[in-house]
């Protein structure tokens, strides 16, 4: 009756969830602050370790009767959100501290926002998908106001929370079609259900799938479902920008890659159709629209959603190859764009809120080192090689290439030269003008680690690129 | 019993639901046409025990009535879940109360957090 | 005899739920709005006793008539000059006509589907219609639907932490 033994495979979820609870109860407890924010690292890690060795033991498999599995296509996307939540955490210690954010709600929120985005990974029933959504994102809802003293913080969650919710309905609704028409919320009994359907009574389940692309289009905000984007991420507090514009974003990935590919496999072509325009005219938003941007959060809240374009092309081609090429562009893209928040928190001081361009002008002078750093992550961000951020949009393109879809392609390499102007022009401000006021810089041992392992990688993920890929590709067989 | 979408097991449910809204609804008709209506200023103001009002009617409430609607949404919630284990404990057995205890205790901990935050206080 | 007493009943219902809906979206004062969701509530709960969904009837009643409205309510009266229409939802008629028309477009291609294609009415395979009494209901949560309930709770548990942290004057 009760499957006792598979229980182990929930272990790394159920560890994040009582570090979140732990994190909440001793913090009405403890004295020092900060070492909630160290338990939570330690949980991260404990986690990321019982993931990672039931995956090695070969413990992966599915739980209750097929609720929830394990397996390499979910291990990647936790080792994402690992890498995010663990990040997140070390760019937070200064700068809650600056914003006056009590910190056990604060990192349990992170937690459980994580802990959501594993359940996401593992989902393989809508019931469960949805529950992941919705601890996810109201986390997100109420981190993104927590500073509560900001009108900028109290409109971020406001319209964050509308359009998440407004996502939700889509989502639900999607989810009830496809149970009135197949009878089953499991994502393999949907598949099954589909190729007894065949191809004349699977079409009408197609209005279940623009359902379920226009849920993930607002979680991935790709355009037209992009609005609340700039906003939330301007106004939110700069580390969870940081973390909103990674984690999450890649867990709306995760889901719309098993949901698509596991579930609607059957109607590749069709979701195809529908996911090429929106890629496209994501990419040509994202990039124009960034153009014009002064303040830097919301410079990089349009490079967010163009570059949530770029990884949609991964799902035109419908092969595992391109798929593959898509995670491992998401990684790339989460660890360089940490980099680059990183910079933006620590330029946030007593007294100085660092979030437009003309901060940074004389940076070089300033802080020659974060200011190279930084040049480092806007290059990647560009995919100028032999950067990270190249590779990724390197086999992206050349999966879709091979797919036969050059124009878009050609259209995306334009727009991708588009985007090096205000990228490179947060260098040309750091390098080439003078400094308006002398302010040091102190940058934080934490932040130091996260800025030393981020752009580290930014590099040796451009210079070794197969390493990356191939653990992509060995992760999507199992 | 399976998908014959009548409820008819709750005819008596709903046929008191129904006289109970005709009663009230017929006492406030049967009051409109009987009484005599000759209205006048004091008549038309509000009740206020024989006190003249004063002041605004609506004014804003404190933001600790919405915590504690909030707390009492959540716990009520709390409630519904329970009853189906409630019915179904004798077939469940120590698993299910084990998993129940876990879906409690983490409440418990907002529970434990809001009290200590001062959210049950009224200052 | 076309129309029998579950008919009279079902239409009873689904009009008590669809015209207090009418109000809650036309009406000029956000009170009367609350007041008439409640009864849409009502009346969701009353279509859920159709659909043999008794234990869902019931926590409808409990939860969002008990709960919800009351949180409605209040948060009403927490805001200042809410009243006043104008204020409150200045809106534009031009945002207006274009939302009403794309939900209506998507309502339309819905219902084309639904009749051309006629699936949805009948039962698809394997939606054998499941009844479920409270004894069933309750084994299959603690069973197969373990982790969504257990995600519930944490899920509540964030809700207490967000109500708290955003609606507390100054946490502590």
């Amino acid at each position: 009756m009760f499957e006792t033994i598979n229980m182990k495979i929930l272990l790394p979820e159920l560890i994040l969830i009582c570090t979140g609870l732990a994190v909440i109860l001793l913090d009405l407890v403890l004295r020092k602050k900060e070492t909630v924010a160290f338990i939570g690292v330690a949980g991260a890690l404990l986690s990321a370790y019982y993931n990672f060795s039931l995956m090695s033991l070969g413990w992966s498999g599915a739980v209750f009767q097929n609720m929830f599995v394990l397996d390499g296509y979910s291990s990647f996307f936790k080792l994402i959100f690992y890498i995010s939540l663990i990040i997140t955490i070390f760019i937070s210690l200064n700068y809650i501290k600056t914003e006056r954010v009590s910190s056990g709600e604060y990192y349990s929120l992170l937690l459980f926002s994580a802990s959501g985005m594993m359940i996401m990974a593992g989902a393989a029933d809508f019931m469960v998908l949805y529950l992941g959504i919705e601890l996810m994102s109201l986390s997100l809802y109420i981190l993104a106001g927590i500073m509560r003293e900001r009108r900028t913080s109290n409109e971020a969650a406001i319209k964050y929370f509308f359009l998440g919710a407004f996502s939700s309905a889509f989502l639900l609704f999607g989810i009830s079609l496809t149970y009135g028409l197949t009878g089953t919320t499991s994502i393999i009994e949907v598949a099954e259900a589909l190729n007894r359907l065949g191809p004349a009574g699977r079409n009408i389940t197609l209005i279940a799938v623009i359902f379920f692309v226009t849920a993930f289009g607002f979680k991935v905000a790709l355009v037209p479902f992009h609005m609340w984007a700039p906003d939330v991420y301007e106004g939110a507090p700069t580390s969870v920008t940081a973390f909103m514009s990674t984690g999450p974003k890649a867990a709306a990935f995760a889901v719309m890659g098993r949901v698509l590919f596991y579930a609607f496999g059957a109607l590749q072509l069709q979701w195809s159709a529908i996911i090429e325009p929106l890629s496209i005219v994501t990419i040509a938003v994202g990039s124009i629209l960034a153009l014009s941007q002064t303040n830097i959060k919301r410079m990089l809240a349009y490079s967010a959603i163009a570059h949530a374009g770029y990884a949609s092309i991964g799902f035109l081609p419908g092969t595992q190859e391109a798929f593959a090429a898509m995670i491992n562009y998401l990684m790339i893209y989460i660890i360089v764009n940490l980099g680059a928040f990183a910079v933006v928190v620590i330029m946030r001081r007593e007294g100085i809120m660092g979030e437009e361009l003309s901060d940074y002008s004389g940076l070089a002078k300033k802080n020659p080192l974060v200011a190279f750093l930084m040049l480092i992550f806007m290059f990647s961000l560009t995919g100028i090689p032999p950067l990270a951020g190249f590779i990724g949009k390197f086999y992206i393109f050349m999966g879709a290439v091979e797919a036969g879809y050059t124009k878009l392609v050609i259209a995306a390499v334009i727009f991708s030269a588009v985007s090096a102007f205000f990228y490179l022009r947060v260098v040309v401000y750091m390098y080439m003008k003078e400094a308006a006021e002398p302010s040091v810089l102190i940058v934080p041992h934490s932040v130091k680690l996260v800025l030393a392992f981020t752009s580290i990688m930014a590099i040796l993920l451009g210079i070794f690129p197969s390493v990356l890929l191939d653990f992509a590709r060995a992760s999507l067989l199992g | 019993m399976s998908g014959n979408y009548i409820p008819s097991h709750y005819l008596p449910v709903i046929s008191i639901l129904a006289f109970s809204v005709l009663v009230g609804l017929g006492a406030l008709i049967a009051g409109l046409l009987v009484r005599p209506r000759r209205p006048y200023e004091q008549k038309l103001a509000p009740y206020e025990s024989g006190n003249l009002p004063v002041g605004e009617p609506r004014y804003r409430f404190s933001v600790k009535f919405y915590i504690v609607a909030m707390l009492f949404v959540v716990f009520d919630v709390e409630a519904v879940f329970l009853y189906p284990w409630a019915v179904a404990y004798d077939r469940l057995g120590l698993f299910g109360f084990v998993e129940m205890m876990i879906f409690i205790v983490i409440l418990l901990v907002g529970y434990v957090y809001a009290w200590k935050k001062g959210a049950l206080t009224w200052e | 005899m076309g129309i029998e007493m579950k008919e009279v009943v079902f239409i009873v219902v689904a009009l008590l739920t669809v015209v207090p809906c009418l109000i809650v979206a036309f009406s000029r004062n956000i009170l009367y709005s609350a007041f008439s969701l409640f009864f849409t509530l009502l009346g969701t709960s009353g279509l859920y006793f159709f659909l043999d969904a008794e234990f869902l009837a019931i926590a409808q009643v409990v939860v969002y008539i008990g709960g919800v409205t009351v949180l409605l309510l209040f948060a009403i009266l927490l805001t200042k000059n809410i009243q006043e229409i104008k204020e409150t939802n200045a809106l534009s008629m031009k945002r207006a006509y274009f939302a009403g028309a794309s939900s209506f477009i998507l309502l339309a291609s819905l219902i084309f589907l639904a009749v051309k294609e006629w699936k949805f009415f009948e039962a698809g395979p394997g939606t054998d219609y499941p009844f479920l009494t409270l004894n069933q209901l309750g084994e299959l949560m603690l069973n197969k639907y373990l982790l969504p309930f257990e995600a519930a709770s944490i899920l509540l548990l964030v809700v207490l932490i967000g109500s708290l942290v955003i609606a507390k004057r100054a946490v502590k």
